[in-house]
């Protein structure tokens, strides 16, 4: 706040720690959601299958 | 019966519940006022600091009392199956959802009334003169909270979490109800021209107005079994 | 069933988006001639929040046709979506945090725009804490319904009461140059990207109302299975 990016912006600090952070994080989020995606689906399949499996045993 | 009767109605039966027991009401005043008496040591017993925050300490107060009284309110139709005879009352769902909203605006505008002159006495201010004004901020503001808590209140209400639900879905949505009470409260204590609340107050009044028309839309999906 | 052969396809046309949006972001963009090489999180931040801003629109419409019609697949695309657009929104806040922190000497400030996004994720954070605990699937999609409806349209009085009490503040352009303030080989990195995040988003809402759907069946035998 207050700071003129002018003077802040490019100067004195490295910015590419800061880049690298905020790209990394991102894909680290993106990827985690993904993984979490996929698991969650082929935990759900699994349990319709064995769900599945188990109505028609129980039938003959 | 016409439409507004039945609001009425269903607003006497939850008052006069409550007048007999007074007990969603005890809990709220007596909430209210530790709040008010903790701010003192919270604040380091400051008096200016506690004066300059006044508005806002005390919308913090009327906020979380008030989510006590709301969770209250459609908990009880819950206990008993009170829902199940509610519901066959022979009267559109919008009228329940507004005999609540009744109900819910009348017990936190009480408790606000109690506050605000213990308010005055505890930390040595004049508000007695501002009253009218302050009433002005605090009407507004608080229809769009319980019309808000009200909706939403219904959702919580069967939930094991319940009682940190309310608050998480009602305290984001009604930031810039908070915010506005709290300006405009701010503009009446300091003595500042009124027409200086009169932005909050419009802002107020909208948010007022989306909210009471999406509750009215949208409360009979919610009751509906 | 739209099945795996769209799921696959946006998930290549993503992938091939991201890695060309880093490129033009990273090397046939300039740096930015105020603000030098930090400002090229913008090409991150910027589809980031735009996106999430749709994907909660999209709950936002897909909501209110569950209510008109009580149909499962809009219930599944709402909520979906609204997960979808948490995340983003929470990427996207993140990395403008830390694009804040060299520019702007600070992590967080109480920026209009900033704070109102925050509010939103808040909001809508709250969403998928009611639907993760409500068990009955049909009320928990009616409640999130109404929930996703009131949650938008609190949107534009959430940021004009922001807007108001921050007047004291910083114009915009820090946070999102407009088109005017871009130069052209930076508005062609920041479109390519954003392209490349609504294919993702586009990928990840069809994955996940894949197991949306799943849920559904689920529940559905479980239900058979108990009668």
């Amino acid at each position: 706040m207050g700071a003129d990016p002018a003077e802040d912006g490019g100067g004195g600090v490295n910015p590419w720690p800061y880049i690298l952070a905020a790209y990394l994080l991102a894909a680290v989020g993106l990827l985690c959601y993904l993984l979490s995606v996929s698991r969650r689906t082929k935990a759900m399949v699994a349990q319709i299958a064995t769900l599945r499996r188990f109505s028609k045993d129980t039938m003959r | 019966m016409s439409f507004v009767r039945r609001v009425v109605a269903i607003a006497r039966k939850d008052l006069l519940a409550e007048w007999r027991d007074r007990e969603s009401f005890s809990a709220m005043f007596f909430f209210a006022f530790l709040v008010l008496f903790l701010f003192n040591f919270a604040l380091g017993g400051d008096q200016t600091l506690i004066r300059g925050a006044s508005s806002g300490l005390l919308w913090l107060a009327f906020t979380f009392t008030s989510v006590l009284g709301l969770a209250r309110s459609v908990q009880g139709e819950l206990e008993n199956d009170c829902l199940d005879g509610l519901l066959l009352y022979p009267a559109p769902r919008e009228a329940i959802y507004l005999g609540k909203l009744l109900v819910n605006f009348t017990v936190i505008l009480v408790v606000e009334l109690v506050i605000f002159p213990l308010f005055a006495v505890l930390y040595n201010m004049d508000l007695w003169s501002r009253l009218p004004k302050l009433l002005l901020i605090a009407v507004p503001g608080t229809i769009g909270f319980a019309a808000a808590g009200t909706l939403l209140s219904a959702m919580t209400a069967g939930l094991k979490a319940r009682d940190a639900m309310l608050p998480f879905l009602l305290f984001p949505l009604t930031i810039p109800l908070i915010l506005s009470a709290v300006k405009g409260t701010e503009v009446v204590l300091r003595g500042d021209p009124f027409e200086l609340a009169v932005p909050w107050l419009k802002l107020m009044v909208a948010f007022d107005t989306v909210i009471l028309v999406a509750s009215l839309l949208t409360f009979e999906y919610l009751v509906e079994e | 069933m739209i099945g795996r052969g769209l799921e696959r396809a946006l998930g290549i046309l993503a992938v091939i988006g991201l890695v060309t949006g880093l490129y033009t972001g990273f090397l046939y963009a300039p740096p930015d001639a105020v603000q030098g090489e930090v400002q090229r999180i913008m090409y991150l931040h910027v589809p980031l929040i735009l996106v999430s801003y749709f994907a909660f629109f999209v709950v936002f419409v897909t909501s209110i046709l569950y209510l008109a019609r009580r149909c499962e697949r809009h219930d599944a695309i709402a909520h979906s979506s609204a997960e979808i657009g948490v995340l983003f929104t929470a990427l996207a806040i993140a990395a403008g945090s830390i694009w804040g922190r060299p520019t702007w000497g600070t992590w967080w400030t109480w920026d209009a725009r900033l704070t109102t996004t925050t509010i939103l994720l808040l909001i809508f954070i709250g969403y998928l804490m009611l639907r993760a605990l409500v068990d009955d699937p049909s009320r928990g999609a009616t409640f999130g319904a109404v929930l996703g409806i009131i949650g938008f349209l609190d949107v534009p009085i959430i940021h004009m009461s922001v807007v108001w009490w921050r007047t004291l503040h910083q114009p915009a352009s820090v946070l999102r140059p407009g088109p005017s303030t871009v130069a052209p080989d930076m508005q062609v990195a920041l479109y390519t990207n954003l392209a490349a995040f609504v294919l993702l988003y586009g990928y990840f809402l069809v994955k996940r109302v894949r197991l949306e759907k799943a849920r559904w069946e689920l529940i559905r035998l479980r239900m058979e299975g108990a009668a």
